[in-house]
């Protein structure tokens, strides 16, 4: 037993280490910029003479702050003919035109040589843009240059940047020939005869050490080391209990009435099955069970909330609480206000456990042993109570095994309906804000205790019927 | 038997009480004059520099006020930490001659939360803090940019002189138009002022060490959660009393508000309510039903069919005043004029004339909004009335293909034409994302240019994904709005091919010689009758060339029970908390 415990302890460790590897790499794979989103102000004003050189320290800045200047795992692969540390230049636009410039030219070198003759003009152009005549013209020919993917395309505007100058009198020959050794660059670039296609073929693995991002944040998870959230600063543990507190609260009350209340709806009906009163209530139970909850909130919201019909709860939020004088005050406005959101969680999981506790207890009936039981004389009554109930419980422990992960991760729609804090709307914005040090520990909370419910709903099951064999 | 009947005697009475205490409970004791307003998504901070949502700027524009605001009613700018708008003077000598100068002078009775007095240290210590390599504005320093000094009088700390160097047509607002933080409260070790503001702005500057960590350690503690979540302070006539995380933010009128004491008060300066409470509901339909039931008092941004659906109904209107002022904001269809097929400007004629206008103003804003001919929002006085909005027209659409140059020689349906050597479908793509008005725009041009032959592919995205493309030009069509300010109008961000650069404004890549010399005489126009003329020539351009499409001004819809009198504007977002009034 304690060695089959064990076993399926270092199980869960194992399985929870490659559900956090899974996510970190879905993480990666997001659309979009981040730190651009985090940028960008919806304001043309503050577009105004933005020089391109302060928003890129802006960026790196941002991109230093989350870890995103950091390799990204243990290790990395990449095509042969890629110079090292091409995964780590920022901002990720410029990562991507030098991998493109790489790629159309397999020639990795004289492209990181491009890009760092590029980076050191926009430089020198954009610090000066505003006193020296002709370098803000320069400065942002720089900038479009480090973020196109087109080599001829770069070439073709450097070379009009060149000509422009040439014909103007205030050029210097400082820049012309930095202008010229650029052209000559992709000129190189564009020769494909001169690539390095000798290591295409083989793959560059660069070992990246301790000091990647997986395990910054994965050291930051175990040793519950401040984990800040990038939205709004807060420490990601605070904003977790703060909402998790409302969800324990919230799924807790309707998982424990629907428990209650559905195992013994579902031993009465298991006891009456087929009477016409049992009939009406298996009806109304299916039809709870088939109404999506977030149909069933709007439905109370509209009708007990609004005045449209009655106007007998509290239409969302939890209430002035903290202002309540007194300790059953304070119960009394949570109470008005969970009240409608259990319901709605309620309603469909009774349904659900009372069909499947009568289920099992028909199935109870049928068995053998109470045919004997029965002909020993022994009263319904006892059967029912002392074997049948028993046997009948190991679907409503599946259920309740199974329902501890969803009472801890939350129920974001009627979160979001009823304006209840709680976990899944703490995820979903969280998701949507790219907020990974808060995404991570949810999500790696929500899978450690599916997995260790799991593995405690198995030894219940052994505890509860001895004949159940350990695998 | 005793046993079981009184179990379920305990249950039946659990259950009476749990109704009985879920019943709805009397709401937040009554206080003098509160007011409850719905926001729909959480602020992030309360720092308006670093809060990407108009939420931040309406709740902390009752927290930090700038020296000067744009009125609600006049849309002109009045003084609100100063005591007059200042008048521009011409510099004629010294390091600033050529640019323009202006005298502030600060209200002596503007204090800050502690009583302090607002001076012009405060208002250096906000720019040096706004300056701060390390602080993550670089967008707003762009802005602040085209301030060259600030001089402060060492005799008199309400007296300031700002310079300007060009005769930038927004510099009054430059000057003005940014919140100011306490130095006392924010800076309370005084980093910053072993800082000059030229040191700070000097890009070639090479700080010591110390210098270097003082600058670090001030930019961390000026964004940290302190500043943006507990000590948000200014000289507004509101604080924040609580802010309890997911729920609602509370701010309460400020015990001996200085504004009080100002006859006259500027409409920004005033303060009635007690108690202010915005209430984050996500959800439209429990919004609505909070403000039905009487939890919330005012609600912004209502859809268009509830807002008709409410203001028909009796039971309602007797309850509630609905405002639909028109916004300072500009619907329309970014197109992007660097992909071959809308490069030439018979096709993106050709899209604006498919468009069902009267069908989009009808079904989409059931009457809530109105049709605008290009950059310039129709509030403003040289927004050009000549200038016909586009209807459609698809007998002129074919035509403008055709003369394009598209014909179906492959039999498909669809117009082609050799394009650089290679055959090209008139097929357009169009990027959404999962909001409801842009698919519903997206839907509509699809139907329509489907008449004339275009065929329209509605792609829909994840919001950052869209935000990505559109940086780095990969799109065709992205249905997009434009926020305008009650300032004057500089085209020169969204509309000069100089701005057509990796993070620059002009998005649709629009590159228009004509254009370009309009916007550079608007920016230095020193008489307004000129720069009245130039912006009808722009418009005109602009109309001609269909750059973008401009579709509807949309009008806000606001509702706001009956218990206050409020004031209704076209500036975001529409109604002003600071201003409700209990009703006679």
């Amino acid at each position: 037993m304690i060695i089959s415990f064990i076993r399926r302890f270092s199980n869960a460790i194992l399985l929870l280490w490659i559900i956090s590897i899974i996510a970190f790499w879905l993480s990666k794979l997001a659309p979009g910029d981040e730190v651009m989103d985090y940028l960008s102000i919806d304001d043309s004003r503050y577009n105004i003479n933005s020089n391109p050189l302060e928003l890129q320290n802006a960026y790196l800045q941002i991109a230093h702050r989350r870890g995103l200047d950091l390799p990204m795992f243990y290790w990395s692969i990449s095509p042969g003919y890629y110079p090292t540390h091409v995964n780590l230049v920022l901002p990720l636009d410029e990562r991507k035109s030098l991998k493109s410039w790489i790629d159309q030219s397999k020639n990795g070198n004289e492209s990181v040589l491009l890009h760092d003759q590029l980076k050191s003009g926009l430089q020198i152009y954009c610090t000066n843009s505003n006193s020296i005549p002709f370098y803000n013209v320069l400065c942002q020919n720089f900038n479009n240059a480090l973020k196109t993917n087109d080599l001829q395309l770069l070439q073709k505007n450097m070379l009009s940047v060149k000509d422009v100058l040439l014909k103007d009198t205030i050029s210097n020959p400082e820049i012309t020939d930095q202008l010229s050794g650029i052209l000559t660059l992709c000129g190189k670039l564009l020769q494909k005869e001169n690539s390095e296609l000798v290591t295409t073929w083989l793959p560059l693995i660069e070992w990246n050490g301790t000091h990647n991002q997986y395990h910054q944040w994965m050291s930051g998870l175990i040793s519950q080391r401040p984990l800040t959230s990038l939205v709004d600063g807060l420490n990601a543990w605070t904003k977790i209990y703060d909402a998790l507190k409302w969800t324990l609260l919230l799924n807790g009350i309707a998982f424990l009435l629907a428990i209650i209340l559905g195992v013994r709806i579902g031993i009465w009906s298991g006891a009456h099955d087929g009477r016409p009163i049992e009939r009406i209530v298996n009806w109304i139970l299916f039809a709870l069970f088939a109404l999506p909850s977030f149909w069933l909130g709007t439905l109370f919201i509209y009708s007990l909330t609004s005045g449209e019909w009655l106007s007998i709860f509290p239409s969302g939020g939890l209430g002035s609480y903290q202002r309540a004088g007194s300790v059953i005050e304070k119960w009394s406005i949570l109470f008005s206000h969970l009240f409608l959101p259990v319901m709605c969680l309620a309603l469909g999981a009774l349904a659900y456990v009372s069909r499947q506790m009568k289920q099992s207890i028909l199935h109870q009936l049928q068995q053998p042993y109470v045919k004997a039981l029965r002909a020993q004389g022994i009263s319904e009554r006892t059967i029912m109570r002392r074997h049948v109930i028993r046997n009948s419980l190991f679907p409503v422990i599946t259920i309740i095994g199974g329902s501890v992960p969803a009472l801890l991760s939350g129920s974001l729609i009627v979160e979001v309906i009823f304006s209840i804090p709680g976990m899944g709307r703490l995820m979903y914005n969280s998701l949507l804000a790219h907020d990974w040090p808060v995404v991570f520990p949810v999500l790696m909370l929500g899978a450690a205790i599916t997995i260790f419910s799991y593995v405690l709903t198995d030894v219940v099951y052994k505890w509860a019927d001895p004949r159940v064999k350990t695998v | 038997m005793v046993r079981r009947d009184i179990q379920h005697i305990s249950a039946i009475v659990f259950l009476f009480l749990l109704i009985l205490t879920s019943c709805k409970t009397g709401t937040d004791t009554p206080t003098p004059l509160a007011v409850n307003v719905r926001i729909p998504i959480e602020p992030e901070t309360l720092n308006p520099l670093f809060g990407k949502s108009s939420y931040v700027t309406q709740i902390t524009s009752l927290i930090l006020l700038p020296i000067a605001e744009y009125d609600p009613v006049s849309l002109k700018l009045s003084p609100l930490l100063i005591t007059e708008i200042p008048a521009a003077e011409k510099v004629t000598e010294g390091k600033h001659a050529g640019g323009q100068r202006y005298q502030l002078h600060f209200r002596p009775e503007a204090t800050w939360s502690d009583g302090k007095p607002v001076t012009t240290d405060d208002y250096l210590f906000t720019l040096k803090a706004i300056f701060n390599p390390y602080v993550t504005a670089a967008t707003t320093r762009g802005f602040l940019n085209f301030i060259s000094e600030i001089e402060t009088d060492p005799k008199d700390i309400l007296h300031a002189t700002a310079y300007v160097d060009s005769s930038y047509i927004l510099a009054l607002e430059v000057i003005t138009n940014f919140n100011l933080y306490p130095a006392h409260l924010y800076d309370p070790q005084n980093f910053m002022s072993k800082i000059t503001l030229d040191e700070l702005r000097d890009p070639n500057k090479k700080w010591s060490a110390e210098q270097d960590t003082l600058l670090k350690q001030f930019a961390t503690s000026f964004e940290s959660p302190h500043f943006g979540r507990e000590m948000v302070s200014g000289a507004g006539p509101y604080e924040l009393d609580n802010w309890t995380t997911g729920e609602f933010i509370r701010l309460k009128r400020k015990n001996n508000y200085w504004g009080d004491k100002i006859t006259n008060a500027p409409l920004l300066i005033q303060a009635y309510p007690t108690e202010i409470t915005y209430k984050i509901i996500t959800d439209a339909a429990t919004a609505e039903a909070a403000l039905k039931s009487g939890e919330l008092d005012v609600m912004g941004d209502v859809s268009p069919a509830t807002f008709i659906k409410m203001r028909a109904d009796s039971q309602w209107s007797a309850k509630f005043q609905f405002a639909s002022p028109g916004l300072l904001q500009m619907n329309y269809l970014l197109l992007n004029n660097r992909k071959p097929v809308l490069a030439d400007k018979r096709i993106r004629q050709a899209l604006a004339y498919c468009l069902d206008y009267d069908g989009i103003m009808t079904n989409l804003l059931q009457g809530l909004g109105q049709r605008n001919v290009g950059p310039i929002h129709p509030s403003k006085s040289y927004y050009d009335k000549d200038l016909k909005p586009i209807s459609q027209d698809i007998n002129k659409a074919i035509a403008l293909i055709k003369d394009a140059g598209w014909k179906d020689t492959n039999g498909n349906g669809i117009p082609d034409k050799i394009i650089d050597g290679k055959l090209q479908e008139l097929s357009i793509g169009i990027k959404i994302t999962a909001q409801e008005e842009g698919k519903a725009i997206a839907n509509i041009l699809k139907e329509n240019a489907k008449k004339a032959g275009i065929e329209i592919n509605i792609e829909v995205l994840d919001n950052s994904q869209f935000n990505d493309d559109r940086r780095q030009n990969n799109f065709d069509i992205e249905p997009m709005r434009m926020r305008s300010n009650p300032a004057i109008d500089d085209p020169y961000q969204n509309w000069h091919s100089a701005s057509d650069k990796p993070g620059g404004g002009n998005v649709s890549g629009y590159h228009s010689i004509a254009a370009d010399s309009v916007i550079n005489e608007i920016r230095t126009d020193p008489s307004k009758q000129e720069r009245d003329h130039d912006y009808h020539s722009l418009q005109e351009i602009i109309y001609e060339e269909q750059p973008v499409i401009f579709l509807y001004v949309p009008l806000e819809r606001i509702i706001v029970s009956k218990k206050f009198e409020f004031l209704s504007s076209s500036r975001k977002p529409g109604y002003f908390e600071n201003l409700f009034k209990r009703a006679a």
